[in-house]
């Protein structure tokens, strides 16, 4: 359980946390979605370095100990779906990764799985993204990269689905303990943006293409039945236009921010103003909201800034 | 030395295993191994492919080494290094099979082949790949052999997956010990799978009919050893003047080579070199020895007679000949969509070696075989099936492992903006253009960093009213054909989105 240097700049910058935001430990623990008096909550961390903000973001929320126990079998769920280079904003951002999963650690977590089911090669995806050298960095046995097998798809009933009553989920996500969704806000024709809960779709098997017709109802209705207790919002920098596959540095903008929310369609909304547009126009908050996954008015929401 | 052979033929043969397991994409833009290394010494491969590709190869510049070697000691690339005689060797060796007669009715028939294709491959056309061993047992691995191995060991540990508990319990670690080390990352598949595995399958059903049969009878790479092999200066020689004809050298070749009851003689054009004859020769008599004169040597250098000579090169002259129209760039269907790097279609034919590394190596699965979609002089040449599997964006592995240039070796640069076809959309079928509904996979999975597939917003009739759905349009100067938006089309059965040869780079005559 070596976590070098890294362990070292996570203790600092929680030791320097602790005397800046020390109000935020005020915060009553939540135990749903819903915190602070039912009150959905958002954390927005500001920095240059991706896993500062990371950090900030998640502490903002009251530490990763509120949303990971003593033992638990964590699936980290970051966007590695483009054989795309970390400056080109097409994936998450390794070190956003790397800060969640040395938190987890820390919190105690047994077993910490990353993985998508990619869009390009997954291989190749892997590795140009920075993911593969992300972990192989954290060198912790506790620590695995995994690549799916699409063999491992469990047919899984969606009750609550308004449009989709079943698809193949991976069997991976349904028998962890906890999922932390990590999206990459970026541009998406489809679904208009590709954050919170389209990330989800990286943990769906079968023709996943059939999706796009009517999707932001199909998003809720997956988001019912896969609920992250975590969804990070990585725009460290987005993609602004020729989402979500980008390749263009011209279209990619630096915000270096991370939000973080219990609430998934919280986040969403939230995003959604990262691109000058509002929690409206996207069609998976509206149907995440209509189902009672979450909150999408902004001003009901409890946003905690730095 | 017998050992010394055996030991010869175990680390040339476990060598190509591991070049042909690493055959693959291993993390890295480029492989390191030098996969493609056995078709350096293959002069079969390189005489063909240089005369029908109408250019020198410099891939084939250990020939200049193994050729004067062959003409010096003889075939000892049969007995020494060819896998598949290696294969062969361990196939029949512990069961009750003949050994050959000196001559029998298929004997001529490498030779007949061999001068058809050689003559064939001077009229552009080579099929030389189709019955070249080393091509045959890659081809016949890589398309015939893995899917039905792999298939049955993934069966199994999905039942067990499936049965759960204990069970998987056990089962789940060791598939990933597999999956991670020895099996493909995803099972590939191929287009006449069950051909392939027939003709690998071939030398070994004949290996139990008699030793080496396929070496002897119909290896045209053999025969072409042979030729050069007939009057090895050091090759293997019987001392004929206190030989008892006692026949035991004659009864262990599994070549056949040793021929005349009163006088034994070795045919240098059938032996191997594998040195077993040595060791049953009770007084020694077989050794390496300079003959007293180069008459002595009995036999032709070219075995067939003039009649077999000119229905062979008859033969070879005969698909070149009923080649018409049907070879020009331009006559290739538009759906025949080449690797990116091919050269131009007739060159492409006369280069490629049907070695199937290029389609082993592929990323996707999307290189598939032809068969005679491209015309019969292209059977078995390698072609884009989008639907199966795209073309990833910064790949160049096909190009990489390519023997003879067929597929260039582009720098990953050059690779992403060269064009081996544009999609078109077929407005019958494409969903925002039949239903009031969006669908845009196509445009998402685009790779060109400005996408080569747009939308067209249109007002059309819903259930509910007007709606607008998003139509897409591809960008011609843009798009390079690489088919991901083939391949990831929602439809089912055939996609919406075609790629077509139209605006492929490659040079037309």
């Amino acid at each position: 359980m070596n976590l070098g240097g890294c362990l070292s700049r996570r203790m600092f910058l929680k030791g320097s946390l602790t005397l800046l935001a020390a109000p935020g430990f005020l915060v009553p623990a939540i135990a749903s979605q819903k915190g602070d008096g039912g009150r959905s909550m958002l954390s927005v961390a500001r920095s240059r370095d991706p896993f500062e903000a990371t950090v900030r973001a998640v502490d903002l929320l009251g530490g990763m100990e509120r949303f990971v126990s003593r033992g638990n079998r964590v699936l980290i769920k970051p966007n590695i779906g483009w054989d795309r280079r970390v400056e080109q904003a097409a994936n998450t951002h390794p070190e956003v990764v790397k800060a969640l999963a040395e938190m987890c650690l820390e919190a105690g977590s047994r077993e910490i799985l990353i993985l998508d089911r990619t869009c390009n090669d997954a291989r190749r995806c892997y590795r140009t993204s920075g993911i593969l050298d992300m972990v192989k960095g954290i060198s912790n046995p506790g620590v695995s990269l995994e690549y799916v097998n699409e063999n491992r798809f469990r047919k899984t009933n969606i009750p609550r689905g308004v449009v989709v009553r079943q698809w193949p989920l991976y069997d991976e996500a349904l028998k962890a303990d906890v999922i932390i969704n990590v999206p990459v806000a970026k541009h998406h024709s489809i679904s208009g943006l590709t954050l919170g809960m389209k990330n989800l779709m990286g943990l769906m098997g079968g023709n996943r293409g059939t999706f796009h017709s009517g999707i932001g109802q199909k998003l809720a209705d997956l988001a019912s039945v896969i609920a992250p207790r975590l969804t990070i919002l990585d725009a460290t920098r987005i993609l602004v236009r020729n989402g979500p596959t980008g390749g263009r540095l011209e279209d990619v903008r630096v915000l270096n921010q991370v939000a973080a929310s219990p609430d998934p369609v919280a986040l969403d909304a939230y995003g959604t103003t990262l691109f000058n547009l509002a929690p409206g126009d996207l069609s998976s908050v509206v149907a995440g909201y209509r189902m009672g996954l979450g909150e999408m008015d902004l001003a009901k929401i409890r946003i905690k800034e730095e | 030395m017998r050992r010394f052979r055996v030991l010869s033929q175990w680390i040339f043969g476990l060598f190509f295993v591991v070049l042909f397991l690493n055959t693959r994409y291993m993390g890295e833009d480029v492989i390191r191994y030098p996969v493609n290394a056995f078709f350096r010494i293959d002069p079969l491969a390189g005489i063909t492919a240089m005369a029908a590709g109408r250019r020198l190869l410099d891939f084939f510049w250990p020939l200049i080494l193994l050729i004067p070697l062959t003409v010096l000691f003889g075939r000892f690339f049969c007995g020494w290094i060819c896998p598949m005689g290696a294969a062969l060797d361990l196939f029949g060796r512990k069961s009750r099979i003949q050994t050959p007669r000196p001559s029998g009715p298929f004997y001529p028939v490498k030779d007949v082949l061999l001068l058809a294709l050689i003559t064939a491959s001077l009229f552009a056309v080579n099929l030389s790949g189709m019955v070249d061993p080393l091509s045959l047992l890659v081809r016949g691995l890589a398309m015939g052999v893995v899917h039905p191995v792999e298939k049955s060991i993934i069966l199994f540990f999905d039942t067990a997956w499936r049965i759960g508990g204990p069970v998987s319990a056990v089962t789940e670690p060791v598939y990933g010990v597999l999956r991670d080390h020895l099996l493909s990352f995803d099972l590939p598949s191929f287009r006449y799978t069950a051909l392939f595995l027939g003709f690998l399958f071939l030398p070994f059903f004949l290996e139990l009919k008699e030793r080496r049969f396929w070496c002897r009878n119909l290896c045209p790479l053999g025969a072409l050893l042979g030729i050069l092999s007939s009057r090895a200066l050091l090759g293997l020689s019987i001392g004929k003047s206190s030989c008892t004809a006692c026949g035991k050298c004659a009864g262990t070749c599994r070549m056949g080579a040793i021929e005349g009851e009163q006088e034994r003689s070795i045919r240098k054009r059938d032996c191997i070199l594998c040195y077993d004859c040595i060791d049953s020769c009770a007084d020694e008599l077989i050794g390496h020895r300079v003959p007293s004169s180069l008459l002595s040597e009995v036999g032709p250098v070219f075995p067939l007679s003039r009649r077999a000579f000119l229905g062979a090169a008859g033969a070879g002259l005969f698909l070149p000949l009923t080649i018409g129209k049907t070879a020009r760039p331009d006559a290739l269907p538009a759906g025949v969509i080449r690797p990116p790097g091919a050269v131009r279609e007739d060159r492409f034919a006369g280069l490629c070696l049907r070695c199937g590394e290029c389609m082993r190596v592929c990323l996707t699965n999307g290189l598939q075989p032809t068969l005679f979609e491209a015309g019969m002089e292209a059977v078995w040449t390698p072609r884009l099936v989008s639907r199966i599997g795209y073309c990833e964006f910064s790949c160049t592995l096909c190009g990489q492992v390519c023997p003879t240039g067929a597929i260039a070796d582009l720098d990953k640069v050059t690779k992403k903006n060269v064009c081996i076809g544009t999609a078109i959309i077929d407005r019958d079928r494409c969903i925002p253009f039949v239903r009031p509904e969006n669908c845009m996979v196509c445009e998402e999975h685009c790779p060109t960093p400005e996408k080569a597939i747009v939308f067209d917003d249109v007002t059309v009739q819903g259930s509910d009213g007007p709606v607008i759905v998003k139509r897409p349009r591809v960008v011609e100067h843009l798009c390079i054909g690489c088919g991901i938006c083939e391949y990831r089309c929602p439809l089912e059965g055939e996609s919406a989105v075609i790629i077509v040869r139209d605006g492929e780079d490659r040079e037309k005559t």
